[in-house]
């Protein structure tokens, strides 16, 4: 672990082949862009089964494009990619069909929530299983009113999305995510913008499904209190590599020499660099 | 602000100004002296465009040790002064520049040059074609969301369990209730114009008898389908382009289609079939508040009862027309709906998106119509409806 300059992590602590059962994702050798603009390339590493994972790195170093591939909203110009045993890859001609069956597997946090503006927390939350399951309403209402607890929003059904603050709201669109219990639940910045003491507050919910429930968290970040927090194993992406340029604990992670690894976790200015500014005002 | 000595204030706020020694054998020396920044930078840009002019072809020293403080615009006339020398064949060498500052105009030299490489540059016919594959994408695109949209109808009509009523209402109420004052007022205006038009054009002894038939006519036939279907396509067109637009914008619809949910069914459906069901009963108000309106204009101004009005209403009154009209109204409703929300789910992750979508929506929607309503025309008149 802990390799640098090598878009492909490898095995790591009871993984295995794609099909095995012991990975919850599998990306193999990706490539992905919008047009001729690559923005990742020959991308590989696999997720186990109850890991906890931050992807992390710069704003534009393709964090969120990941992010797309891997719950099937952006096609990979090469590659394969494979979450909860589906190929999310191959199966583009049938994209809805692909949703359908992935959303029993995956829940996704978006970072603004993307709750619906004119539905109460308690709809929003109930929306997937009204709509892609049988269930009748009286068990919904149940389920919801579970999922609302679980995320400690259980006084707050009715409100509807405008009325909460920005933690609540991402608990709320937990607790949406959570709505078929998946077994991978993707989460892009779930603490960005919040004050810290809240920030902990989603960071420990996450902790929380992830340890007792044995969701496979992967968490999209750049937030260092958050990856601190959260992450078992953690890969590090960079806009100019376009791909991995570390990867294991982040231990591991911070102790490599790479310079582009230093200067994301360093946020303080070093003496030199402020005894060059000092130099030049004085100019 | 970039200042380059350690001087006060007062003498950075001084006026600023540019001086020639041409007494150095190794050519002229233009010297700055003051602040070079967005106060004075229009004046010294004059005067050191002159002195350049008056120098092409020779070696021209631009010298900035007595400049105190140089700002972003100050910046920018180094820049051009360094393009104008190479464009007058000038062999221009630049000293005492601040060190912040020419390190600001190296790392945007390096970011300029980073972005430009990524920069495609299209010939005029390369861009010529690119347009029509873009149109030609865009026909594609349009074709199979219409596709989808039928699809997700048919799928529906066999899954009554799978009618979503309550949202269906929800928009009938949002395109149809909520615009009903509005279609009735316009059309009862246009019906008032129109017949005091008529009283006008064919004189008061014969337009008593023609005003009920002409009101009633074109009002049914032409004008009320036509004003319903621009009010739908500005009011529900637009509101679907920007609702979806926004929903995009803020990953809602990725956030469906995540979660497995089809959007055609769950967000385009029921607003294409509300529309449908909207548009012709806002046509029928139209077609009564236009009668309405041509009633008032008979009897006030014409004098023609209200009784032989509406006798004459009741005796011109074609069902074919009523008929046609209501037709469409489903057409146009379908049409609008379809643009509407195709413009809305095509906005990218962007607010700039959002407008350029829904103002294409209502031109779209606008230019169908017509096209639409000039196919029907021509339909109705082979038929001699």
């Amino acid at each position: 672990m802990g390799d640098v300059n090598n878009n492909s992590e490898k095995a790591h602590g009871g993984s295995g082949d794609a099909g095995d059962g012991q990975d919850s994702v599998v990306v193999e050798n990706v490539r992905v862009g919008y047009g001729d603009n690559v923005v990742l390339d020959n991308v590989s590493f696999r997720i186990g089964k109850g890991e906890s994972f931050a992807i992390l790195g710069p704003s534009g170093c393709g964090k969120s494009t990941m992010l797309k591939i891997m719950i099937g909203l952006l096609p990979v110009q090469q590659g394969r990619i494979e979450v909860a045993g589906i190929d999310v890859t191959g199966a583009y001609d049938d994209a809805k069909e692909l949703h359908r069956r992935l959303s029993r597997y995956i829940g996704v946090l978006f970072q603004n929530t993307a709750l619906m503006g004119n539905r109460t927390i308690a709809e929003n939350a109930a929306m997937p299983l009204e709509e892609l399951t049988e269930l009748p309403a009286g068990l919904i209402q149940g389920t919801v009113d579970l999922s609302l607890d679980l995320v400690g929003l259980g006084d707050y059904g009715n409100a509807f999305p405008a009325e909460l603050s920005g933690g609540m709201l991402r608990r709320a669109g937990l607790a949406r995510a959570m709505a078929f219990n998946p077994n991978i639940l993707f989460c892009d910045e779930p603490s960005a913008g919040l004050d810290p003491a809240t920030a902990r507050e989603i960071d420990l919910v996450l902790h929380e499904l992830n340890r007792d429930l044995g969701v496979t968290l992967v968490v999209i970040t750049h937030e260092l209190g958050s990856i601190q927090n959260l992450a078992d194993r953690c890969l590090m992406l960079d806009k100019q590599e376009k791909g991995i340029v570390a990867s294991g604990t982040l231990k591991e992670i911070r102790r490599t020499g790479d310079k582009r690894v230093k200067s994301f976790f360093q946020r303080r200015i070093s003496r030199e660099q402020r005894e060059k500014m000092r130099k030049e005002s004085s100019l | 602000m970039f200042s380059h000595r350690d001087r006060n204030k007062q003498e950075a706020e001084a006026s600023s100004r540019v001086s020639v020694d041409d007494g150095s054998g190794q050519g002229a020396t233009i010297r700055f002296d003051g602040a070079l920044d967005y106060a004075h930078a229009a004046d010294l840009r004059q005067q050191v465009r002159e002195l350049l002019r008056d120098r092409r072809g020779q070696a021209v020293i631009l010298d900035f040790d007595r400049v105190t403080a140089i700002d972003t615009t100050g910046l920018a006339l180094i820049n051009e002064l360094r393009s104008l020398g190479n464009g007058l064949d000038i062999s221009l060498e630049m000293r005492n520049v601040p060190r912040a500052a020419s390190m600001f105009l190296s790392m945007a030299q390096e970011r300029h040059r980073e972005t430009g490489a990524q920069r495609e540059t299209l010939s005029r016919i390369s861009r010529i074609g690119d347009s029509v594959l873009q149109v030609l994408r865009s026909m594609r695109h349009f074709t199979t969301f219409v596709g989808d949209c039928l699809l997700a109808l048919f799928l529906s009509m066999v899954r009554p369990r799978r009618w979503r009523v309550a949202e269906l209402m929800y928009q009938i109420e949002r395109t149809g209730s909520d615009a009903m004052l509005l279609v009735a007022g316009l059309t009862f205006l246009t019906g008032i114009i129109m017949a005091l038009q008529t009283a006008s054009s064919f004189g008061s002894m014969i337009a008593p008898v023609y005003v009920a038939d002409t009101v009633t006519l074109f009002t049914t036939k032409r004008m009320a389908p036509l004003l319903t279907a621009i009010i739908a396509a500005g009011r529900s067109g637009t509101g679907f382009a920007s609702e979806l637009g926004t929903m995009r914008v803020t990953n809602q619809i990725d956030a469906l289609t995540v979660l497995g949910i089809d959007v055609t069914e769950f967000l385009v459906l029921p607003r294409i079939m509300a529309l449908m069901v909207a548009t012709p009963i806002l046509i029928m108000i139209g077609n009564v508040a236009g009668i309405i309106g041509g009633a008032l204009v008979g009897k006030w101004v014409m004098h023609v009862s209200y009784v032989s009005y509406f006798n004459e209403v009741r005796q011109g009154l074609a069902m074919t027309a009523i008929a046609s009209g209501l037709l469409k109204g489903v057409v146009f409703g379908g049409i609008i709906g379809l643009i509407g929300c195709y413009r809305g789910l095509l906005v990218e992750h962007e607010a700039e998106s959002v407008g350029t979508q829904t103002t294409a929506a209502v031109v779209n929607s606008l230019l169908a119509i017509m096209i639409v309503d000039a196919i029907f025309a021509s339909i109705f008149s082979l038929h001699g409806w």
